[in-house]
């Protein structure tokens, strides 16, 4: 045999330096500086009604963080989202397999899912108000309708994409449907599933702010409203700060989901760790 | 199922073709395309016999592979191993094509063991018998890596191993080494040529590289136009090496009188 590889373990020390002080880091984080530099200069310029600067931002923070009622805000907005996000989850996962495996499902369910895809589920949420009322429910389904889209488009592709030649291959060894399915489809198709649902998370945060935005009076979407209305550009700026963090931490929970399960049967994960 | 197939010799069936048809029909527009990939095509491959199909590309020979392997129907007639009508994937066949259709989450190991995994074989003893095949083939300080991790043609051996582990009764080869450079290709047909000297199974092997065909096969058949041109018997001594095909008249003898009869299979029409 020509040629050889070989393993060697990196220590932890080491692979968590290479993480935290690579080059790339520190251009984003000089690049990250540099806006809020210049964010300072131009806010403090303005003044805060125009464009509240970092550093009030950051006093607003301290005034808002420890009181009770921004943190009942919080929970209240994330749990909604979460909720919203992991019925979105399995259900567009199940209707995403059921499309990529049934060809009757496919054509029941394309043109559904296609205009799914593109109406702007925010024109749907004084509905869901006449429908659901002003509780978490239509709050929930908001975000279920922004989310569950993207997961049924990605895993239906994947599902398909999983089904190539390599499952003539398995299926050559005299494999069942059943087996296909479970050794080939699956694996194959959960990197796009994956995707699906990083996206998914993201697009819960979104549905979550603009259905609390349009009900005015709810969790923090509810509290953006309220600042705007009272031009506290100072608030609004650290609730959607709040909203981004949210958002983030929300999509890199998932990621980190993804990574502890593919570490350990998708070789493409093991390349990128 | 386990004590089966672990004791059963392999090579003990032969295959045959009876008057077999393959009619692939498609719409384009408002035509309806009829291709005929075979039409009454008749032979048979003895128990332990290696027999090559040439023909030139669309002659319809990979047909013949995936009708034995059950993923195609014939349109017509019928393909025996031993004296059973192939109706679908069955355990007496194991297939090797020209992509090596690894699963690219499955390591070496793993990925040989898949069919064993198929049959329903426990988990250990799968595992000590992929290790022997994996080991056959040459790779056993691979067995732990990714198909990524491999070379075009230790792939390809993976995919051989793969086959060989389930103990075929026929072993059917699709243009096996077709996507190899020069040098693999010719140390897969040495490799093959080994391990078929230790195993004797039925192999049914699908190229188009006259060389290759004289080389591993007992008998040639020659198709064209989805039919059996003409069959020639390879009467070399074996066990065979490449240099000893060299050195060897009957060689190019054979190679001329095949080249022949391919260009013959190519321009006569149908």
């Amino acid at each position: 045999m020509s040629a050889s590889v070989r393993r060697e373990q990196i220590g932890r020390r080491e692979l968590l330096r290479r993480r935290l002080l690579s080059r790339q880091r520190l251009i984003q984080l000089i690049v990250l500086l540099v806006v809020l530099a210049v964010w300072e200069a131009v806010g403090r310029h303005q003044g805060d009604f125009f464009l509240a600067p970092p550093s009030s931002v950051i006093s607003t923070a301290v005034d808002e963080v420890p009181t009770a009622a921004f943190w009942s805000l919080l929970g209240s907005t994330a749990t909604g989202i979460l909720l919203g996000f992991v019925i979105a989850a399995v259900l567009g996962v199940l209707l995403g397999v059921l499309m990529g495996t049934s060809r009757t499902a496919a054509t029941i369910l394309n043109p559904i899912v296609s205009a799914g895809y593109v109406i702007p589920e925010a024109a749907m949420v004084p509905l869901l108000i006449v429908w659901f009322g002003l509780g978490m429910t239509p709050r929930v389904v908001a975000v279920v309708l922004f989310a569950i889209f993207e997961i049924i488009v990605t895993t239906y592709t994947g599902v398909r994409n999983a089904d190539g030649s390599l499952s003539d291959v398995v299926r050559s060894f005299g494999a069942s449907r059943r087996q296909l399915f479970v050794k080939v489809t699956v694996p194959g198709a959960l990197p796009f599933i994956f995707a699906g649902l990083r996206i998914g998370a993201a697009r819960a945060v979104k549905g979550m702010v603009v259905a609390e935005l349009l009900f005015a009076a709810t969790g923090i979407g509810g509290a953006i409203q309220l600042s705007a209305n009272g031009f506290r550009t100072d608030q609004v700026m650290f609730y959607v700060i709040i909203v981004t963090i949210i958002g983030i931490s929300f999509s890199g929970v998932v990621q980190l989901v993804e990574r502890l399960w593919m570490r350990s049967w998708h070789e493409s994960y093991r390349q990128t760790d | 199922m386990s004590p089966t197939l672990e004791r059963r010799q392999t090579g003990s069936l032969d295959l045959s073709a009876h008057d077999l048809s393959m009619c692939f029909e498609r719409t384009v527009g408002r035509e309806r395309v009829l291709t005929q990939a075979l039409q009454d095509v008749s032979f048979r491959v003895r128990a332990q016999e290696f027999v090559s199909v040439i023909g030139p590309s669309g002659c319809g020979k990979s047909t013949i592979v995936r009708i034995a392997a059950g993923l195609q129907r014939p349109t017509g007639g019928a393909l025996r191993i031993g004296p059973n009508e192939v109706t679908g994937p069955g355990r007496e066949t194991a297939t090797v094509f020209q992509s090596p259709g690894l699963l690219p989450w499955r390591t070496v190991l793993d990925n040989v063991a898949l069919p064993l995994e198929v049959a329903g074989i426990g988990k250990r003893d799968r595992a000590a018998r992929a290790a022997e095949y994996v080991e056959l083939v040459g790779l056993s300080g691979f067995s732990g890596h990714y198909p990524r991790e491999l070379s075009g043609g230790m792939q390809q051996r993976v995919g051989l191993a793969r086959a060989l582990a389930v103990r075929p009764q026929v072993l059917l080869m699709d243009e096996p080494f077709g996507n190899l450079d020069a040098i693999s290709r010719q140390r897969m047909q040495d490799e093959l040529l080994r391990i078929w000297e230790h195993m004797k199974t039925t192999v049914v092997f699908i190229t188009h590289a006259i060389d290759e065909a004289i080389l591993l096969s007992d008998r040639v058949l020659v198709m064209g136009r989805g039919v059996v041109r003409a069959e020639v018997d390879i009467e070399l001594p074996r066990p065979r090496s490449r240099r000893m095909l060299l050195s060897d008249e009957r060689t190019l003898e054979l190679m001329s009188r095949l080249e022949d009869l391919l260009g013959d299979a190519d321009g006569t029409p149908a």
